[in-house]
């Protein structure tokens, strides 16, 4: 009889356990679908929405499908309140519906805007590539080549220019690959090649308020320092007193020259301002100093203006602001100084490649991988049945099989690896080395026909010798793999050793177990 | 008759050894002879060496396809008709050398099926001539490191070089094999035989490193029962990836699933006489050197 103490005792049967229900939670299959995703949000839309959640319901109007939202906007005219409901998951698998704040829809060439982006709700958590799901990839280089800051910055100036077009969460990376060239690789669901060439060669039309006063243009911006050499950026720990006790703040400032005229129109605006909210760093202007793209205020584009700016003419004017730690502090400043630069970009990018996908064809790539994949599961499962003849061996190695499936589904979901044709390769690949190394443990462990003295134990060590082995040779085999820039098949080597290492790790030790638990006498 | 066999396998490794010596340097001249008459050791396709691929699904097969291609782009084109694997015709795939622009193919689509073709019904993957070297360059180096790696590897868990050579060469030997095998069906390597071959590595190992340590590491029963032992467990791997790598090739409609697991399966039967011949009959040299 199996006694509690020994069940408590067969940790790696438990660990594989936690494994497999981590990763279903992870992968979170069978997500209601109803509703749209919202991909992106925009000005006038509530910050309270935000990319990821699930819309379900516009202005009493249910939301299901993309079809039926679209119905929903139709019948809201600009100058409308908007009232949006969206799904929130409070537990897993429970979801509670919540109401973000009314709004009112505007106009934007012609249409009724009510700044929200979205998409055909996920199924899962899974976030498959764009092969499968449809969309367009860029890789651009740069016509020449760029320090550490000038990437970063570039960086962010085109997520800026993205969160403009509406679409967040957009993946931009800058790569290098081995020979050190350098390229920026961007992934848009469902955008199109005019939508890139959009985001690259538009010039937008940036503007710098107060009031209802244009204080100076995107033009007038003459430079903005990104580099701290031969101009003005830094950032420092600053010693601030609250309540009593002193805390380190990081204060950060940049130096932004703008032309001389536009120097004068924002001391002649600013003279005319009184104070207004003090506080204990100082006093303010009444009014922000706000940034418009093409006439939408960006988000957290609106500046306090110190009194001492007050009549000031500044060619030279500093921004500054201070956060609670070092990296909140770079990561405003440079998004400060991509919003000042979003008008154009810092460099020029020239098209290298470019992938548009089909949505369709991808759902057929899907749909025939699934077959393909089952198929082989099926093959494989034969093949063992026909080795062993017996159950006992061939159930638990099919389904550790599926076990690894699921875990490295669950795994590559909790990283936010993008399921690519390549990663789902690698996938394969380390279920294949898998299943040798299950055969090699079962045959291990078997074989004591001729040679009782040895025992299990013994006999599985000497499995696990080779499996280990073949385990280090074969992730180190795909370390240089997975450090190359420029996307080679990079998820192809991630999803191999995600497999490799939960494998090693957490299935093989089980498996191991329970080869002993079953052929111990 | 199986016996014999053995018998055979166990006093003749040697003999045995220039077997697959002899397929290694038949492959690898097609490989030098590929190199001489057009300048490159194998095909490349668009992703290694730039251009335009276009995957364009249609219901029925349209008429005069090969002349519209050639009309379009001219000769630097390439024609494949996807099948449906359960029987059926799918759609196409066509190459072209240059780079093309989105709105260009869509034109010249539209003029193919005789209608207007939006834009989401067809797939076009773009490649810029150096980003492709980009790429290909990255890929060798990246093979190269890997079959470093892994020697190193072999070589700490064995403490000796001789295992770590064999193991490393058995492998290569697969490589080689491969792409002289590939070269011969003219069939173009991708990014994606890159994926293939490491994959190939991976697999290959685990064989490599079930022998070596059969006939290095353990010292009980007879070295040709050992051996023995060791060929069932193997055979069975060798079997499932033989397997599955042809069921991947029958059934997929994709093309860079069909090019991966067309590498798999030319692989993995290579690998059972590098395994068995090439790298046991180098350990077991090794053994009696050692003995001696």
């Amino acid at each position: 009889m199996i006694t509690l103490k020994r069940l408590v005792k067969e940790w790696k049967i438990w660990l594989l356990l936690i494994l497999i229900i981590y990763s279903l939670l992870a992968i979170h299959p069978f997500s209601p679908t109803n509703g749209v995703l919202l991909e992106g949000v925009k000005y006038p839309a509530p910050s309270q929405l935000k990319a990821g959640q699930v819309i379900t319901l516009i202005n009493d109007l249910s939301v299901t499908d993309l079809v039926s939202f679209n119905q929903a906007l139709s019948t809201i005219e600009p100058g409308d309140v908007v009232r949006v409901s969206y799904q929130e998951e409070v537990i897993p698998y429970r979801y509670e519906v919540r109401q973000a704040p009314a709004f009112l829809a505007t106009e934007k060439a012609n249409e009724t805007n009510i700044g929200l982006i979205v998409g055909k709700a996920p199924s899962s958590n899974l976030n498959f590539g764009l092969e499968i799901v449809g969309g367009t990839k860029v890789l651009l280089t740069p016509n020449r080549t760029l320090t550490v800051e000038e990437s970063d910055n570039l960086i962010e100036v085109l997520k800026q220019r993205l969160n403009l077009f509406g679409l967040k969460e957009v993946p931009v990376n800058f790569v290098t690959d081995l020979s050190g060239n350098q390229y920026v690789r961007i992934e848009f669901a469902g955008a199109s090649e005019d939508d890139i060439k959009l985001l690259l060669e538009k010039e937008g039309n940036f503007e710098g308020r107060i009031g209802n006063d244009t204080a100076f243009t995107g033009e007038e911006i003459v430079d903005v320092c990104i580099s701290g050499v031969q101009c003005t950026m830094t950032i420092q720990p600053v010693y601030v007193s609250s309540e009593g006790s002193q805390v380190v703040m990081y204060s950060f400032e940049f130096q932004v020259d703008l032309s001389a005229e536009a120097a004068e129109r924002f001391a002649n605006l600013t003279s005319n301002l009184s104070i207004g909210e003090c506080t204990a760093n100082g006093c303010y202007l009444e009014d922000n100093l706000e940034l418009f793209l093409d006439g939408d205020l960006i988000q957290d584009g609106s500046l306090r203006l110190p009194e001492s700016v007050k009549g000031e003419v500044l060619t030279s004017a500093r921004v500054t602001g201070m956060r609670g730690t070092m990296k909140e502090a770079q990561d405003e400043m440079r998004k400060l100084q991509a919003i000042l630069q979003s008008r154009s970009l810092p460099v020029s990018l020239e098209i290298v490649s470019v992938e548009t996908l089909s949505p369709s064809i991808g759902e057929d790539f899907a749909n025939n991988i699934s077959l393909v994949l089952l198929v082989a599961v099926i093959v494989v499962a034969l093949i063992i049945g026909l080795r062993y003849r017996s159950l006992k061996v061939s159930i638990p190695i099919i389904l550790i099989i599926l076990v690894e499936v699921v875990s490295t589904l669950g795994m590559a979901a909790v990283i936010g690896v993008t399921l690519d044709l390549s990663a789902i390769a690698g996938i394969l690949a380390s279920v294949g080395t898998s299943l040798d190394d299950q055969i090699i443990i079962t045959d291990e462990v078997l074989s004591g026909d001729d040679e009782r003295s040895k025992s299990v134990k013994k006999r599985l060590k000497e499995a696990f010798f080779i499996v280990v082995t073949a385990f280090t040779a074969g992730f180190v085999s795909m370390v240089p793999l997975a450090f190359a820039g420029a996307g080679i098949i990079k998820g192809f080597a991630i999803t191999t050793m995600i497999g490799l290492v939960i494998g090693v790790l957490i299935t093989r030790p089980a498996y191991g177990r329970i080869c002993e638990l079953l052929f111990k006498d | 008759m199986l016996e014999g066999a053995w018998k055979y396998y166990e006093k003749e490794y040697k003999k045995l050894l220039l077997i697959p010596l002899i397929v290694l340097l038949f492959f690898g001249g097609v490989i030098v002879y590929t190199k001489f008459s057009t300048g490159e050791f194998f095909a490349k396709d668009i992703s290694l060496k730039g251009g335009t691929s276009i995957t364009f699904y249609v219901d029925e097969p349209l008429t005069g396809v090969s002349e519209w291609l050639s009309d379009s782009w001219g000769e630097d084109t390439q024609l494949i008709v996807i099948t449906n694997p359960l029987g059926g015709f799918k759609g196409y795939d066509f190459r072209v050398g240059t780079q093309l622009s989105v709105d260009e193919v869509k034109a010249q689509l539209s003029v193919l099926a005789g209608r207007e073709v939006l834009h989401d019904e067809f797939s076009l993957g773009l490649q810029g001539a150096s980003i492709a070297q980009s790429f290909f360059n990255d890929s060798i180096i990246i093979i190269l490191i890997s079959f470093l790696l892994m020697g190193l590897v072999a070589l700490y868990y064995f403490k000796s070089v001789i295992p770590a050579v064999s193991i490393t060469f058995s492998t290569i030997a697969d490589v080689i094999v491969v792409v002289g095998v590939l070269n011969l069906l003219g069939e173009p390597l991708s990014v994606a035989s890159i994926g293939a071959l490491l994959m190939l590595i991976g697999l290959s190992t685990d064989s490599d490193m079930l022998l070596a340590a059969n006939i290095i590491k353990k010292k009980d029963e007879g070295l040709i029962n050992r051996l023995k032992r060791s060929f069932k467990t193997e055979l069975t791997m060798s079997l499932a990836a033989i397997t599955t790598a042809t069921v991947m090739y029958l059934l997929t409609n994709i093309e860079m699933i069909k090019s991966i697991a067309l590498i798999l399966l030319i692989g993995s039967i290579s690998d059972v006489l590098n395994t068995w011949v090439l790298s046991a009959g180098l350990q077991r040299l090794y053994m009696e050197w050692k003995r001696k």
